[in-house]
């Protein structure tokens, strides 16, 4: 694998179960380095991409290829991986030491100082038995098994969703200290990117089984606006233009990007309209239903 | 992996050791509740006979359905699939862990037996029962855990697989069994090793689609669906699939007809020598056991019916265990050509006369006919072996057997048939000094001859009627040939009695085999056996350790399965182990015509029977074999009679 | 220390640079004090590390921040003086404005309404 190559690519991936289809030809590339968000509605495939890029699941079609390799079934993939998924399960007999322990012997980059040093820095009690921990912890757990082999790749499953926010603090430092390493891509689906805002390059949203929109964060960030206009009819929806709320005859609006703004004003369309900065949660929630 | 498995292990670690602890519980609760006559090892021995029958298969299907279950389970999905390791190896990993224990649950049970299983009457094919039984353990261990993976159902895994196993070994038993019982049809030696490939490999590769589907999500296909099947099926289908070879091969296969239970005065041996011998085996008795059928046959295939049999096999069962009719006989042929038949087929037995020509029919039927033996000659008759006696009749010309006691038991019948032959001018017997032997008028004198107290049977050789005495000169044995010309003269050195240790072919040569090779039948040491041959041809001419280890070596017969079939003309045939026609030259034993005879069912002819699947005749041999009868001649040329 | 605003149409690592001169100019960082590393900044604001360290290398390359026997963002001496001219330019355009607007017969409420439309217009 070359220097500059994508970590991952994805090519027309189609999955159905049964007749629901979940990837409807779906394309994707992350470049080494990137940390991408990708943002989607529960029940959007997020987790299915994942898998399949894991090589946990075959696609219908399309191709993928992560880290240079195909995904061929033998789990050569998932060694270099780290992946923290929605929902972490352990070996419940299994004492947290022991957890690590047994990982271990499966990766072959795994660095057991630095396992045993997130967990002090996580506070992680390593005589806890892995079927008592509460959901706070087997997060930390996980993702010390997820950081610990030094993998480039990381990706992370609804990392944050139903953490308390000491704990979401523990894993988004974890993430930078990871990035602080450099050479790491990290991909992170959410159905919410609020706190992942100041982490993030790019957000894609997975939407009918295809990335429908990607951008830069940046873009998100600073080129997203909220237009509170006075109309006696609603404003037609176009590219880049969402409606966001309506009272009586104020309605707000959701402006994507510099010229588009700029273009609305030119048409005379929003004179004497309010125009603020839109915060990152009602962008992305525009983003979603665009 | 090493790892996986320990974890495998250590997840069902419980059931385990229940089990592991049932068993030795087993131990003292059998010595418990034994009845008082059994001994203790015995009481142990049922108990783990029960384990070996029922608990131990009961537990492989417990466990593996479990594992397989389990392994379906969304649980299993999420806690070890995102391990760096193949689904498939997950799979894998688990049932290594099944057989695992399940290995050492056997071998528990092995320990308490001491190691050994207590099967006296099958001590010999106690290895043979051990391999099945440990394949029948792991093939069901590993069809019940692929199964229940596939319907993420203990039960119903345990229950498909328990069916697909029984379906497989069904026929595979009853093969073997078969096959030790009657004989060898299909080869073993590639069908045990094909089923038992075919159930491990189809196993593996059916698991590793199913988990294409299960694990990995791939869409289930028309194809998909009907490769499982086929690969779960492989082996029960090559299982059935050989036992139907097996039948198929068994309906064409044709034995020679013969007297399993030889006294050694019964016919077809040596008396009424050449004449009787060289007409008598001009037909074959043949039989086919898938149809009960026998017939008398000749060289060109003509046939006569003894037995017809049943047309068709049995229906029902025996499409699943041939059975097979095994029918003996003697015969006896009278100059006229007419013969007379003891035929004794499976229950019964009657006595029948009749030519190729007119055909045969009975005229009495005989119970018991195991003990009686046919006696040729100018006056046919039958000697019959009763509790109380010998009994003896001639054969049934006009009318109904006419028994009459020739002896007690004690006394047996040798002085009968001692008379008989001297009446009938085919024995001669020995004067009060046991030296000089009489015959017509006409007497030899054997010095150191070892007389016998009865007739001494003769030979009928070119220059007339010739009588072989053993005799021992300074402790050392030789045998005179006493000629019509009235000279006795010592032909071989070593001990022959014409009613002990030769044989005769039908052109009327006589052979048998010297002591000193057989003694090595039978002896570790030896490597190969080849027999010494002393012969009288027909013209009159002895040989005297004739060494057959040229032909040994030529034909890698090395267990002196060797026989004599004819002598004259410069040359020797020899039937060696049922498999070649040797010729060789007499002056020269290396120089050696090789001929390769068609199969038979049987390598080994039993011991006492007088005809053998390869049964010489004047013109050429028949052989009996597996697919039909055919008949070569002393050039080696041969063809399919029937 | 520093506070990033995510809504602001300002790039984050605009807002870092701003957010250091602030803390110069308030004399809560001095000539000769380091800044944090990259890493510790990064986790205390949430931020890509890689954000941080394009804030550092540009006031390293406009000279605020110097290497220093072996360590790296040390507050200049320059500093504070860049921190200054900074505002200064700016608030001396304003003022210029400002005063140019008055000469020029616009009332302070003019002024007022001017400011508030920028502030609404230039968003």
């Amino acid at each position: 694998m070359k220097e500059n190559d994508p970590v991952i690519t994805c090519k027309g991936l189609v999955k159905n179960f049964g007749s629901k289809k979940v990837l409807d030809g779906l394309d994707f590339k992350a470049a080494p380095g990137e940390v991408i968000g990708i943002l989607g509605r529960n029940g959007s495939g997020k987790s299915t991409l994942f898998k399949v890029v894991l090589d946990l699941i075959a696609p219908d079609s399309g191709s993928v290829s992560a880290l240079g390799l195909t995904p061929d079934g033998s789990g050569k993939l998932r060694g270099l991986i780290g992946y923290v998924p929605e929902k972490p399960s352990f070996h419940g007999f299994m004492t947290v030491e022991e957890v690590l322990a047994f990982r271990a012997s499966f990766f072959s980059g795994w660095d057991k100082a630095k396992a045993a040093e997130l967990c002090k820095t996580l506070g992680l009690d390593a005589s806890a038995k892995a079927g008592d921990l509460s959901k706070g912890t087997a997060a930390k757990l996980a993702w010390v098994c997820a950081a610990a082999h030094n993998p480039k790749l990381l990706l992370l499953d609804e990392p944050t969703s139903g953490l308390d926010y000491l704990v979401r603090d523990h894993i988004l430092n974890g993430l930078i200290s990871e990035l602080a390493e450099g050479g790491r891509t990290i991909i992170i689906s959410n159905h919410r990117m609020g706190e992942m805002g100041g982490l993030l390059d790019r957000v894609c949203v997975l939407k009918d089984g295809k990335i429908s929109s990607d951008h830069k964060a940046d873009f998100i960030k600073t080129e997203t606006y909220k237009v509170t206009v006075r109309e006696e009819a609603p404003l037609p929806e176009e590219p880049g233009v969402k409606a966001i709320s309506r009272a009586g005859s104020v309605s707000e609006l959701a402006v994507f990007g510099r010229e588009k703004l700029q273009e609305l004003k030119n048409s005379g369309k929003i004179s004497g309209a309010e125009i603020s900065v839109l915060d990152l949660d009602s962008a992305f929630k525009a983003l979603l239903g665009e | 992996m090493k790892n996986l498995i320990k974890l495998q292990l250590k997840k069902s670690f419980l059931s385990f050791a229940v089990i592991l602890g049932a068993i030795f519980a087993s131990v003292p609760l059998a010595l418990w509740v034994k009845a008082a006559a059994m001994t203790p090892r015995e009481a142990i021995n049922l108990a783990m006979l029960y384990w070996a029958a029922a608990g131990i298969p009961l537990t492989a299907l417990i466990l593996s359905g479990i594992a397989g279950a389990e392994a379906a389970r969304e649980q299993a999905r999420t806690t070890e699939q995102p391990l760096p390791v193949s689904q498939y190896g997950l799979l894998l990993s688990s049932l290594a862990a099944v057989l695992l224990e399940l290995g050492v649950l056997i071998l528990a049970v092995y320990a308490i037996l001491g190691f050994n299983l207590p099967l006296e009457t099958l001590s010999k094919i106690q290895e043979e029962i051990l391999r099945l039984y440990i394949f029948s353990m792991v093939y069901l261990s590993f069809y019940s855990f692929v199964l229940s993976y596939a319907f993420g159902n203990g039960i119903a895994g345990a229950m498909t697989g328990a069916a697909a196993v029984a379906f497989t070994l069904y026929p595979f038993v009853t093969l073997s069994v078969f096959q030790q019982l009657a004989f060898e049809l299909v080869p073993m030696w590639f069908i045990k090793p094909a089923v038992s490939a075919a159930a491990l490999a189809g196993g593996a590769l059916a698991l590793k689609l199913l988990s294409g589907v299960t694990d990995r999500k791939a869409a289930w296909t028309a194809s998909k669906l009907a490769a499982v099947v086929i690969l779960l099926a492989a082996a029960p289908l090559a299982s059935f699939s050989s036992l139907a070879w097996l039948i198929l091969k068994a309906r064409s296969v044709t034995l020679p007809v013969t007297s399993m239970f030889a006294s050694p005065y019964a016919v077809d041996k040596h008396l009424y020598a050449s004449r009787d011998i060289k007409e008598a085996s001009r037909l074959l008795l043949v039989q086919r056991p898938f149809y009960g059928d026998a017939f008398f046959i000749d060289k060109e295939g003509n046939r006569s019916m003894i037995d017809a049999g049943r047309k068709t096999p049995e229906p029902g069962l025996s499409y699943l265990f041939p059975g097979l009719t095994f029918a003996s006989a003697e015969s006896v042929t009278l100059p006229s050509g007419d013969r007379w038949v003891l035929y004794m087929p499976q229950g019964g037995g009657r006595l029948m006369t009749g030519n190729m020509k007119t055909g045969f029919a009975a005229r009495a039927e005989v119970k018991h006919g195991w003990r009686m033996d046919l006696l040729g000659g100018k006056e046919p008759g039958i000697i019959d072996r009763r509790d109380d006696g010998y009994y003896y009749s001639s054969v049934p010309r006009n009318g109904a057997l006419n028994w009459k006691q020739i002896g007690t038991l004690k006394d047996g019948y040798l002085s009968f048939l001692g008379d008989k032959y001297s009446r009938e001018g085919a024995a001669a017997v020995f004067r009060k000094d046991r030296k000089t032997l009489e015959y017509r008028g006409r007497t030899w004198t054997i010095p150191g001859a070892m007389a016998s107290r009865i007739p001494v049977p003769g030979i009928e050789l070119a220059d007339g009627m010739n009588f072989i005495v053993p005799a021992e000169i300074n402790k050392k044995a030789v045998t005179y040939l006493c000629r019509p010309n009235g000279k006795a003269e010592p032909i071989w050195p070593e001990y022959f009695r014409l009613t002990q240790n030769l044989s005769l072919t039908p052109d009327g040569a006589v052979w048998g085999i010297g002591i000193k090779s057989l003694r090595s039948y039978g002896s570790p040491a030896v490597k190969m056996i080849s027999p010494e041959f002393y012969i009288l041809t027909a013209e009159g001419t002895p040989l005297s350790a004739v060494n057959t280890r040229g032909i040994m070596e030529r034909t890698g017969v090395t267990n002196g399965e060797i026989r004599l079939l004819k002598a004259g003309g410069g040359y020797l045939w020899f039937n060696a182990d049922n498999r070649y026609l040797v010729r060789a030259g007499i002056k020269n034993m290396e120089e050696l015509r090789i001929w390769r005879l068609p199969a038979v069912p049987r390598k080994r002819d039993y011991y006492y029977a007088r005809v053998g699947a390869v049964s010489p005749s004047p013109d050429g041999i028949f052989v009996a074999a597996t697919d039909g009868v055919y008949f070569m001649d002393w050039e080696g040329k041969g063809k399919k009679i029937y | 220390m520093i506070k990033i605003d995510m809504h602001s149409p300002t790039p984050i690592y605009e807002q870092i640079k701003t957010g250091f001169k602030g803390l110069v100019r308030k004399a809560l960082m001095l000539p000769g004090d380091a800044a944090p590393s990259i890493r510790t900044l990064a986790a205390q604001l949430k931020l890509n590390p890689n954000t941080v360290a394009r804030a550092y290398r540009e006031l390293t390359a406009e000279g605020f921040f110097e290497s220093k026997r072996g360590e790296e963002n040390i507050v200049s001496p320059k500093a504070a003086r860049l921190a200054e001219s900074d505002t200064k330019t700016l608030k001396a355009k304003i003022a210029d404005a400002v005063a140019d607007g008055l000469k020029n017969g616009l009332s302070l409420r003019d002024i007022e309404e001017i400011i508030n439309k920028v502030k609404r217009d230039t968003v």
